[in-house]
């Protein structure tokens, strides 16, 4: 009998080759571990973090674009958002490949006492995915040898820590746990949106310019220091600092600039030079546009009466009112002689839209803030523009761009007559004659003056009139 | 009966045993010393990622404080930045909370100020003063004199900010540098190939 051994049934070498993958597959697995952790920090949540501020900040753009829109395009302005009075809640936006998402909430919080004009606040957040195995090999400790992983970057694993911790909008109210579909990053921005008011130089035209007479004078003075007097001639006056601020901006390269003028000249490729006539600077490369003006539409309902005014009236308001909340009033015609007085000794605060050309003599009483919103074009002498006061903040003028581009506008201001008055008409075409004592500023498409005019620049209208822009004056980042 | 014996099945010879034995010693030692290296080399790359996290840690906390900052002022050494930011959240003890208790741990509502500047928002009438700053081996963050320790490594790390001022803003520019603990060859592991670079500019109007 012969017996045989078959090798291949010995065991060993398996056991051998299982201990062998067992003990690969353990250091294997603890450096993918290792790596793991490494990349989700350094990857995917460092990417999520960011991520999530830059979807905040897109919520935030989103909420600045609608803000603009309620100056630039009002009837516009938060469509398709959930409007609740002044608070303005926008849909979710998701945008880019990792599906980001962002939402924000505009409410007004601020008015300005002076010129009614609100404040915006826009509260944005950003929502970004976090890839990646969760909580792998996390450590929220922070020390030698630990790693504080969790210390900056708050990730939402399961729940929306911030609702279930301060509530949705941050104040404590309305707190619960509200899962979260995956684990994610979220940001949260408060930026606050402050209007920018027109007049911040004495004339500012988009188009041509000529003007003034060879004999003409732009100065400037501060009427809450005082009020004018001829300082720009002399440094050692008080005033002389407020005294030359008499700038001219012109968007073209086609003008001709006369006259002697205290303060800044601009335009968009012309060839003004340096010269004893112009004490200030002188850019010849600033292109600038002013967009077309609409009638607001956050005023009041209008009082019942005058609707027209053809003869001489004499209004007196029912309530002082404010910058905010004027009393306003509609007419389809305003040709006669409109006398507005203030309610008793208060400051009272007028706003009228006139549907039609603007052809009509305006006395303006001391202490009573107008602003005169027209459709059509203007006419009249400068003895017609009777502001009482002489501040030239409490008689406005602006002119409602036509709705088609092509249709021409036009002021026209004609001897006699001094007057203090400012003038927002981006889209009308000015023409000056004579030479008047006049204070105030003009935005207009083109000018035309060829009087010796004597022109006084106030620079206390730096910060007034009705917003024609938002800027973004604030940015602090909710870190809880 | 005639007993046969298999040649496959015959034992090894002394210096069949000593041949293997040697070779096996070689392959151990071979297998030590590989895995002794790769252990210390995946320690060094662990240590340096570990470092790395740490500095894009202080680079994305500098980053925050800097964008919602209102001024940002840097020592001589550069390596001590000092950052104004406004108060957003209503702290126990300020007016608002003690006019009302249940304010507290609420958003502010800002105030608008005018100014020869123009108008301001402020958030409360005092500001909060975030300081970061280096303590032995660790990286401090202070806010309001709360210090927290943001990073921590005996890698030496060394953060380095310079802010330079414009007209209306200003902005940082941070690097980052460590010296990782292993050596390469025998020489001393360089700082120059592990710095970060990060620029944060102010989102607000510069104040001071």
């Amino acid at each position: 009998m012969k017996i045989e051994k078959r090798l291949s049934e010995k065991g060993n070498v398996l056991i051998c080759a299982l201990c062998t993958v067992l003990i690969i597959s353990l250091i294997g697995s603890n450096v993918l571990l290792n790596c793991t952790t490494r990349f989700n920090v350094s990857s995917s949540q460092v990417r999520s973090w960011k991520e999530s501020l830059f979807a905040a900040e897109a919520g935030g753009d989103i909420a600045y674009a609608e803000i603009r829109k309620t100056v630039l395009d009002p009837p516009h302005a938060f469509n398709g958002w959930t409007n609740s009075g002044a608070i303005h809640a926008s849909p979710i936006t998701t945008l880019g490949t990792n599906q980001l998402a962002t939402s924000a909430v505009v409410d007004v919080f601020y008015y300005d006492p002076a010129t009614g004009n609100p404040w915006y606040r826009s509260r944005a957040k950003g929502t970004a995915p976090v890839m990646g195995l969760h909580r792998t090999g996390m450590d929220d400790r922070m020390g030698v040898g630990s790693r504080g992983d969790s210390l900056l970057r708050k990730i939402d694993f399961n729940t929306d820590h911030f609702i279930a911790t301060y509530g949705p909008n941050g104040d404590g109210v309305a707190k619960a746990v509200v899962p979260v579909p995956t684990a994610q990053i979220t940001r949260r921005i408060e930026q606050i949106h402050a209007p920018i008011t027109p007049f911040e130089a004495a004339i500012k035209c988009t188009g041509t310019f000529y003007g003034l007479g060879s004999a003409a004078m732009i100065d400037s003075f501060n009427s809450k220091n005082g009020a004018y007097y001829f300082a720009a001639n002399n440094p050692a006056d008080p005033h002389f600092v407020d005294a030359r601020s008499g700038s001219v901006q012109i968007g073209t390269a086609v003008m001709e600039v006369n006259g002697m003028l205290y303060g800044n000249v601009s335009t968009n490729g012309g060839t003004i030079r340096p010269s004893q006539y112009i004490t200030g600077t002188i850019d010849n490369n600033v292109p600038f546009t002013v967009p077309p003006y609409k009638m607001p539409i956050d005023f009041p309902p209008p009082q019942a009466s005058p609707t027209s005014v053809t003869s001489t009236v004499s209004l007196t308001p029912p309530v002082a009112g404010t910058a905010a909340v004027p009393n306003y009033y509609l007419l389809s015609s305003l040709t006669g002689k409109l006398i507005i007085n203030p309610v008793g000794s208060a400051q009272t605060y007028v706003a009228i839209h006139v549907t039609n050309d603007m052809l009509a003599h305006i006395d303006v009483k001391p202490n009573v803030h107008v602003k005169v919103f027209f459709d059509g074009n203007m006419d009249v002498k400068g003895r017609d523009i009777d502001n009482e006061s002489g501040l030239a903040a409490n008689l406005q003028y602006y002119a409602i761009s036509p709705p088609d581009p092509a249709t021409p506008q036009f002021i026209h201001i004609d001897p006699p007559g001094n007057f203090a008055a400012t003038f927002y008409a981006p889209s009308a075409d000015v023409v000056l004659h004579g030479n008047p004592d006049l204070t105030g500023a003009i935005v207009c498409k083109t000018f035309y003056g060829n009087g010796n005019t004597s022109w006084h620049y106030d620079r206390a209208l730096d910060t007034e009139g009705d917003a024609v822009d938002y800027r973004i004056a604030s940015y602090v980042e909710d870190i809880r | 009966m005639k007993c046969t014996f298999s040649a496959r099945n015959r034992g090894f010879t002394l210096n069949e045993m000593m041949i293997a034995l040697a070779v096996s010693v070689v392959v151990l030692g071979m297998t030590l010393t590989s895995s002794t290296s790769l252990q210390k080399s995946f320690n060094a790359i662990d240590s340096y990622f570990a470092t790395h996290m740490q500095q894009i840690r202080i680079v994305d906390y500098l980053s925050r404080d800097v964008k919602r900052g209102l001024v940002v002022t840097t020592s001589l050494d550069l390596q001590t930045v000092t950052i104004k930011i406004p108060n957003y959240i209503i702290q126990t003890g300020d007016a608002e909370a003690i006019a009302n208790p249940a304010l507290v741990g609420t958003p502010r509502t800002p105030t608008i100020v005018n100014t020869p500047s123009g108008p301001q928002v402020n958030y409360g009438n005092t500001t909060s003063t975030i300081v970061y700053s280096i303590n032995g081996l660790s990286i401090l963050r202070s806010e309001n004199g709360v210090v927290t320790t943001i990073a921590s490594s005996t890698d030496q790390l060394v953060p380095q900010t310079t802010d330079v001022e414009l007209a209306n803003t200003e902005y940082t520019k941070t690097s980052i540098t460590f010296q990782p603990i292993f050596t390469s060859g025998g020489a001393a592991a360089q700082r120059s190939g592990t710095t970060v670079y990060s620029t944060a500019y102010l989102r607000n109007k510069r104040r001071g």
